[in-house]
């Protein structure tokens, strides 16, 4: 694993006596990753720190191995960033608004950029329609564009399928992975919407109550998280489900358009028992895959099953 | 500094674009015309006297006008989440502030500077006249204070609604329980200064009031709205570039 | 670019008409309260065959009234017959320097005489009585102005109409440009 893009220990942040961000150790490696958590977990009060809009109250956050609060001027040159609410000018059109932040960026032929960034969200035809007359997708599109405008090596994005319709959210995941895929470019969304993240993520951290209760490599935590299912296809599926529902390792077996799944308690009997058990029925084992476990159930394992 | 020049920008055409702009150039003239000579015949020889006795409804006018876009730019800004989108960019905290306020107070000032001259042709004054820019002085003061105190409060609120109203009702209620006779109204700074200033510079004519100002009087009519001012808007500069979070 | 031209054409039209009413409205405004009205009136009467210029300023020049160009109705009453006219600053000043009368209106031979005028001239105005009898003559001159200002109404009238033009074709260059960008689909037979 490279070294991590972002990474917080020990974060702690309160308003007043409220503790939002509670000792939180964040690691998000360059990629796209997850961050996920219930609503009032803390997620945009990481981000706030990250940016340095918020000072932390305790232990450390970077970005790049930049200080969040020190340096945070030397961060927002090189990241981009897409929050959870529209704060747009809803007066300026598309074009407009872009060619501003292009400027603010430094970017060099600001005109040229924008029009690309436009193209690559897909609102070419928007571009000199007024932002106030954008619907709740176009705004998440802009919201891209303007993180995407500097060509950053590292974009945050808050709640980026907020409001918007099941296909518009598909294709700005789709476009979020493109995007990763052509440019390189790093991505961490930040979601409550858990069928976002396993369309386009590679890692997920999970908060609640202002503490990462769990992150890594999405296939890691599914193998960690898996609920112990395996799917087996044998010649006849029938006889082996007869002989296999004896074992005590196995809690449950069931067939399912001609495989065999079984629910497992203890996976070390039962790896050594199946291709015994095949071969003492004369079956061909055909295949045997362990099932891993699902986004919902790694989530709800670790956040206390909401 | 390139980018400074950017918000710059982004501040004029968000905060002073089309009917915005409109708004301030009608209301500005409207203050102007929109006004009584309380101040009985005009005569040639006295006519800058009119200059006093017309600037009530300008005070106002300004007054009403520099909270509302100061609030609005300040406390609006942060309300709505254009503060945090904006430093989210890579934008210094004292450029974004700093930005606003030049964004606003020139334009401001010019816009009712320029509408005010018109009493210069409706009452045949002529644009050299120095009580004229004695006038515009007392305007400077008093948009010096609307600013400082509707940026102050901006910084306490953070919303535009509470930040307009507490700064009206401040500057408001000075003018209106102290009227003519303290440093902090706008009107009572016009006294001391037109009075002072009237006594020096058309010393053949007799003074339009019965009230003889001191330079010590005119003194402190600058200095009292230049020190709240100055006091308050470092206040609240310091805040937002060192101390304030933005959620 | 054609559709930015034409939306900037409108904004201005719009400005421009914008301030046009509201000088409109100054203009109506003002009528009533600006100016007031007065009277003059000599404490020993006016020595036969002298002309005396009304309210001369002890500190300086003059001490004319400034009036707006606007109607103004006199009211003479005198015990004898009096040329009274009416001077602007220019006349004021070839008095007060040559003793040559340069008047924007007159009225002469008069005793007891009411007068509806209208003055175009912005600025310091004042009267110039002349005695041209034998005997000494007491005179009170009311004054009042009333009516529009006619210099303000022409500028209120002129930014309004240019305004509504402006804005007019910037309405209409707008409404083609969108016609040319979306033109009608042509049904077929």
């Amino acid at each position: 694993m490279d070294a991590f893009v972002v990474e917080t220990s020990g974060l702690v942040k309160s308003f007043g006596r409220a503790t939002v961000l509670n000792h939180l150790d964040l690691q998000v490696p360059k990629g796209i990753s997850g961050f996920i958590g219930k609503n009032g977990a803390g997620k945009t009060t990481t981000i706030g720190v990250l940016l340095g809009l918020l000072k932390p109250n305790g232990g450390k956050a970077t970005i790049f191995g930049l200080d969040c609060w020190r340096e945070s001027f030397q961060i927002r040159r090189r990241i981009g960033i897409m929050h959870e609410v529209n704060a747009y000018p809803g007066g300026f059109t598309a074009q407009r608004f872009l060619e501003h932040v292009a400027r603010i960026y430094g970017v060099t032929q600001a005109n040229q950029r924008v029009r690309q960034v436009l193209k690559d969200v897909g609102l070419s035809d928007a571009q000199d329609k007024p932002i106030k007359a954008f619907s709740a997708g176009m705004t998440r599109r802009l919201g891209l564009a303007q993180a995407l405008i500097s060509d950053p090596e590292f974009v945050i994005l808050d709640e980026p399928t907020a409001n918007i319709d099941p296909l518009g959210r598909v294709a700005l995941l789709d476009r979020i992975k493109e995007m990763h895929k052509q440019h390189g470019t790093g991505f961490l969304i930040s979601t409550h919407i858990l069928s976002d993240l396993e369309k386009v993520c590679s890692w997920l951290s999970i908060i609640d109550a202002g503490k990462i209760v769990d992150q890594g490599n999405i296939e890691a935590l599914a193998e960690k998280y898996s609920a112990n299912i395996y799917k087996i296809e044998v010649s006849d599926p029938q006889v082996f489900v007869e002989r296999v529902q004896m074992l005590s390792a196995v809690e449950r077996v069931w067939i399912e358009d001609g495989k065999v799944y079984c629910k497992v308690q203890d996976p070390a009997v039962f790896y050594s028992e199946i291709p015994r058990i095949a071969s003492e029925l004369k079956l061909q084992l055909k295949g045997f895959q362990h099932m891993l476990g699902t986004l919902e159930e790694i989530y709800t394992k670790t956040s206390g099953g909401s | 500094m390139a980018s400074f020049f950017s918000l710059l920008r982004w501040e004029l055409e968000e905060y002073l674009s089309f009917p915005v702009l409109a708004f301030l150039i009608v209301s500005a003239i409207a203050a102007v015309l929109f006004q009584t000579n309380s101040g009985g015949h005009i005569t040639s020889e006295r006519s800058y006297i009119s200059l006093f006795h017309t600037s009530g409804t300008v005070f106002l006018f300004l007054t009403f006008c520099a909270g509302v876009f100061f609030s609005r730019s300040f406390a609006g800004a942060v309300g709505k989440g254009e503060t945090k989108l904006m430093l989210s960019y890579p934008v210094k905290r004292w450029q974004l502030f700093l930005s606003k306020f030049t964004a606003l107070f020139p334009i401001i000032f010019v816009i009712y500077g320029a509408a005010y001259a018109l009493l210069l042709y409706f009452n045949s004054i002529s644009v050299f006249e120095p009580m004229f820019f004695v006038t515009l002085l007392a305007f400077l003061l008093q948009l010096m204070l609307t600013c400082g105190v509707s940026v102050a409060v901006a910084m306490v609120t953070k919303s535009e609604i509470i930040s307009i109203l507490a700064s009206l009702l401040f500057l408001l209620g000075i003018d209106s329980v102290g009227g003519a006779g303290t440093y902090l109204s706008a009107q009572g700074r016009l006294k001391f200064l037109f009075s002072y200033f009237g006594d020096l510079i058309h010393p053949d004519v007799p003074p339009f009031t019965e009230f003889s100002a001191t330079a010590g009087d005119a003194a402190t009519a600058v200095v009292v709205p230049v020190v709240i001012f100055l006091v308050l808007f470092v206040a609240a500069f310091v805040y937002f570039t060192r101390f304030m979070e933005v959620d | 670019m054609a559709r930015y031209s034409a939306k900037n054409l409108t904004k201005v039209g719009v400005l421009v008409l914008a301030v046009g009413l509201v000088f409109l409205a100054g203009t109506f405004y003002r009528t009533s309260t600006t100016w007031g009205s007065g009277s003059v009136s000599n404490l020993f009467g006016l020595a036969p065959q002298t002309t005396h210029l009304v309210k001369a300023s002890p500190f300086g020049e003059s001490d004319a009234y400034i009036w707006p160009p606007s109607n103004l109705r006199l009211d003479v009453q005198a015990n004898g017959t009096l040329d009274v006219h009416i001077v602007d600053q220019n006349g004021i000043t070839q008095w007060n320097k040559n003793h040559v009368v340069d008047s924007v209106w007159a009225a002469y031979g008069i005793q007891q005489e009411i007068f509806n005028l209208h003055l175009n001239g912005r600025g310091p105005h004042t009267f110039l009585v002349y005695n041209p009898s034998e005997d000494i003559v007491h005179y009170e001159i009311s004054y009042t102005a009333y009516g529009l200002e006619s210099d303000l109404l022409y500028v209120s009238v002129v930014l309004t109409l240019s305004g509504l033009v402006v804005t007019v074709a910037g309405l209409l260059l707008s409404w083609k440009n969108r016609k040319n960008r979306n033109p009608p689909i042509n049904k077929q037979p």
